[in-house]
Order: C-alpha cells, then structure tokens, then sequence
C-alpha cells in the first residue's frame, strides 16, 4: 500500500474540520486537532495498509485526537460552566423542550408524519449535509454530547464519567437532542422531499 | 408513571433504548403502545434512522459514494 498522496488527503480536510467544531465548538481547535490528524497519517503511512478506505482510517484518527483535546481542554473548561439556554438554566429548558412536544394527558401535540422511504435519504449525500446542519443549529452543549454519543461512539458511563453528570442527566440531553434533530430533518428534509 | 404507557413516556423511552439496557417492563410497556399508536411508531422508526444516519457519518463521513473511490 502506498502513502496517500497529499491531494486525497487535503481533499478530506474540509469534512474532517466541520466534525471537529461540531464536536468541540471551537475553530480554532478543530484546526489544530485536524492540522495532527494528517500530520499522523504523514509521518505513519505504513498504518493505513489494508485499510477499507482513507476516508474510514482518517476519521479514525481524528475521533481520537479530538478525545484526546477534549480531555486536556476539561482541565481548563468545566462542562457543567458552558451554558445552553439563554435563561442560563439548561435543565429548565432541555424539560420545556420536551413538554412542549406533548399534551398535559402525556399523548402527542402534533402526529409526527410519516417520512415515505427514510432508507432512500441515507443514499443522498445531501441529506448529510442537511444532517450537519442540523447538527450545528444544536445548542453547544447538547451537540457535544449527542457527538460523544452517536459519532465518537462512547458508551453513556464513559461520558458521563469525561463530562461529571448523572446518567439521568445524560440521558435526558441525548434525548432532547433527538427530539430536535427529528424535528430540523422533518422541516428540512422529508418535508421538502416528499 | 401511570398504568397506561402514554406517547410521552414512550418516546422518552425510545431515546433511552439507544443510550441504556431498557428493562423487561419498559420494553413490555413500549411494545404495547406501539401496538396501537402510529404516531409513537412514526417516532421510533425516525430515531432509528437517524442512529443509523450517525453510524454512517461516524464510520466514513457520510454515504457510499462520497467515499474516496478511484475517479
């Protein structure tokens, strides 16, 4: 297997940085744990030998340059400082959000609509792009947590151990967060390609 | 928590089957709601899809082809 030339590999880039904000909200450390990234895959081609695709071995990389910032980072920013609502109180409005979605009886406000073929949006590239920017319009703190989840693949113990909150606490952000990817998709998505 | 499973509860649980092992209860209480409620089954089918949407973007940054394949 040969080194990958620098072209695929600067051709990734622009992807590789969007997950690193996502993930740890911040540019300037998206760039740095991209910049290490391909520094890595530079300095050990041999690695990649045998592996499914560039793109697959890259983003392998970086989920654990961006583990290893947001650990070095928890030292200087304490989770639980960040704050999401603009009441400041992030409980609060993570249990409106959800109340909101429901009548007093605990049945559902609006009927969720059907989404025709969901599998077919899976083979659009657009759609992961509209994903992302889902994604982006989360509150910060409910993206880092829904990422650590559903991208980085950290089991709940493991987050709630890296960011110091109860696993009911977890549970209750990741669910909110689903509410409101479900909800962005719906609008932006199936509703428009019916 | 009332005898009868409402949509609320469900969903919640729908979340919390991705996060956390669901007990026996809670998986009997939601596959009895979603017997009879096509809005819950509605939800639990686009949870689904949109954790395999995340495993897609996770493994390779999004579908097949967006892959570095030879051109």
């Amino acid at each position: 297997m040969s080194v990958p030339p620098n072209s695929e590999l600067e051709a990734l880039r622009p992807a590789l940085v969007r997950f690193a904000v996502l993930q740890l909200r911040n540019d300037d450390a998206a760039e740095d744990v991209v910049q290490e990234t391909l520094i890595a895959v530079l300095e050990k081609p041999d690695n990649f030998a045998g592996q499914s695709s560039l793109r697959t071995y890259v983003t392998g990389i970086l989920k654990h340059k961006i583990l290893d910032a947001m650990r070095a980072n928890r030292r200087e920013v304490q989770f639980d400082a960040i704050i999401d609502g603009s009441d400041g109180n992030d409980r609060q409005s993570d249990a409106d959000f959800i109340d909101a979605l429901f009548r007093p009886d605990g049945h559902v406000a609006d009927m969720p609509r059907r989404w025709g073929d969901p599998d077919a949006a899976l083979e659009q590239k657009d759609f992961f792009r509209t994903l992302e920017v889902c994604l982006e319009k989360l509150p910060p703190k409910t993206a880092r947590i829904f990422m650590m989840r559903e991208w980085l693949e950290m089991d709940t113990a493991d987050i709630c151990r890296e960011l110091q909150i109860s696993s009911s606490n977890a549970w209750v952000m990741l669910y909110r967060a689903r509410l409101q990817l479900r909800e962005c998709l719906d609008l932006n998505w199936f509703g428009r390609h019916d | 928590m009332s005898i009868k499973p409402t949509c609320k509860e469900v969903h919640r649980l729908t979340s919390e089957g991705l996060d956390r092992e669901l007990s026996m209860v809670e998986r009997a209480r939601m596959q009895m709601h979603l017997l009879t409620c096509q809005a819950c089954r509605n939800f639990t089918e686009q949870t689904q899809l949109l954790h395999k949407a995340m495993q897609r973007l996770s493994e390779r940054g999004g579908r097949d082809q967006d892959k570095d394949e030879p051109q």
